[in-house]
């Protein structure tokens, strides 16, 4: 029969007396439980008594004359006067793991490569405003392809970049553009037409022009000869210029003149949580739903002690408002957006000095809702391409002519 | 007077069925082999020591003799004996 009540607490003592037995039968009396009671000697009693307050325990004593030595105190309500006594040391230790935990989830160190000095300080400062820095915490840091979002619409100079992170460090891995060094010794050289135009204007740094303004050139031919002199002295140079020729594109484009988007108002709600395996507590932010319309994002980051994942995750979650808009167009107004959207979709294709002269609208109708254009584009480019020349062929065809 | 009222008993708890421990005061004793005793009804404890226990019953005084005696517990009306009993012996006086 097992009697130690731990909650209540028990002590081991001594009982000295004349007649310890009195305190016994004193005890059974007053139903104070005993056990585990032996004989030391003559005077002494060894037993277990539960704990009860020290008035009626000094009572007993007094009535019964007898003494108590104690020996041992055991059970919950020691324990925690031991641990009132060590306050320090728990609140130490407490402290301890506390730390621990912080700098377990501490952003120890970024490591940026492949950037040179200069663009590596853009990177992090870009960084810094994504809250990611040396120190910071990770529950606030953007997920990595939040990171890498931010820091490629931000980075002209960047082919690609790669954020990733290793327990307490973030690495960013960077491709710089390279630019190929412009080409600068040529050798002897034609310009020919890219394509089929009307010749608007010459601009030649060297060579001899073959063609004239307003000359219709097919795509391949000749424009600007970089064989000069004449046929006795034959010298060769590297023709160099541009030639502005007008080319016509046709396009077609269609516009629904109804068209549905969705657009963010500026306001988002922020809801942050802890989670624990499914269980989840809300932290802070405690509405359901707090748009009707909204994009969610969410960053789960789990909690980190040491090497270890705890099973905790810190999750927040951004709630964006967005809003349906319906736009409705004349027609037009879309027509003067599909040939907007025509033009500029031709630019994107030509060399990048070209202009577009005059958009020419040739048919347009509407089908289902849709408006349909039909249109062309009288562009302005230049249409001069470098072909080199072939010294032998060229001096063998004068020779022949010679001949 | 006092016999007769414990003869009455006697005879109560042998045509009722009721345990005679329970309708005559008497103690229950349950001695497990040599080194566990309990005993049931009875008084007080008058005197314990490694080699001896002295009970008060309702009736005079029950002495258990032995080595390495522990009171493994100790209830209003309930005590158990741990230890090499050796002898019980009833002491009316």
């Amino acid at each position: 029969m097992r009697h130690t009540n731990h909650i209540k607490g028990y002590l081991k003592v001594e009982i000295i007396g004349n007649d310890p037995e009195r305190f016994i039968r004193h005890c059974v009396r007053e139903r104070i439980k005993m056990w585990q009671i032996t004989r030391k000697n003559e005077t002494t009693l060894i037993c277990y008594v539960e704990l009860i307050d020290s008035d009626t325990l000094q009572k007993g004593l007094k009535e019964t004359n007898c003494r108590v030595h104690i020996l041992e105190k055991s059970g919950i309500p020691f324990f925690i006067k031991k641990i009132q006594k060590r306050l320090g040391i728990v609140a130490g230790i407490l402290f301890f793991v506390a730390m621990l935990l912080l700098l377990s989830n501490m952003v120890w160190s970024i490591n940026v490569d492949g950037a040179d000095a200069n663009l590596e300080e853009q990177i992090r400062t870009i960084l810094k405003q994504n809250h990611l820095y040396e120190g910071s915490l990770d529950f606030f840091v953007p997920d990595t392809n939040q990171l890498e979002n931010a820091l490629t619409t931000k980075l002209t100079k960047v082919t690609w970049i790669g954020v990733s992170r290793e327990g307490t460090t973030y690495h960013v891995n960077v491709v710089q553009k390279k630019y190929p060094k412009p080409r600068k010794v040529t050798g002897p050289q034609n310009l020919v037409a890219t394509k089929q135009a009307i010749v608007q204007r010459l601009f030649v740094e060297t060579g001899q022009p073959v063609v004239e303004s307003d000359q219709f050139v097919k795509a391949g031919q000749l424009l600007v000869s970089g064989v000069i002199g004449n046929d006795k002295t034959v010298s060769f140079v590297s023709a160099k210029g541009q030639v502005i020729g007008e080319t016509w594109y046709h396009s077609e484009t269609q516009i629904p003149l109804v068209s549905q988007y969705t657009l963010y108002t500026e306001q988002s709600y922020q809801k942050y949580r802890l989670r624990f395996w499914h269980l989840s507590a809300p932290l802070w932010g405690l509405k359901k739903k707090p748009y009707t319309n909204y994009d969610l994002e969410k960053v789960t980051k789990p909690i980190r002690f040491l090497i270890w994942r705890t099973p905790f995750t810190y999750v927040t979650e951004k709630y964006r408002q967005k809003k349906m808009i319906t736009r409705t167009l004349t027609i037009n107004e879309a027509t003067e957006e599909a040939i907007d959207s025509s033009n500029k979709k031709l630019l994107a294709k030509l060399p990048k000095s070209s202009k577009i002269i005059e958009s020419i609208i040739d048919e347009k109708k509407v089908i289902k809702g849709k408006l349909y254009v039909r249109s062309h584009q009288v562009v302005h480019e230049n249409i001069a391409r470098a072909q080199a020349i072939n010294r032998e062929q060229v001096k063998r065809k004068i020779n022949e002519k010679k001949d | 007077m006092k016999k007769w009222n414990a003869q009455l008993k006697r005879w109560f708890a042998e045509v009722s069925n009721i345990p005679e421990d329970v309708v005559l005061g008497v103690p229950r004793m349950t001695l497990i082999g040599q080194f566990r005793l309990s005993i049931e009804n009875y008084k007080s404890v008058l005197a314990f020591s490694n080699t001896e226990l002295r009970l008060a019953l309702n009736e005079g005084e029950l002495h258990i003799a032995g080595e390495n005696f522990v009171l493994e517990t100790i209830l209003e009306k309930e005590i158990v004996l741990q230890g090499r009993v050796n002898d019980v012996r009833f002491v009316n006086e």
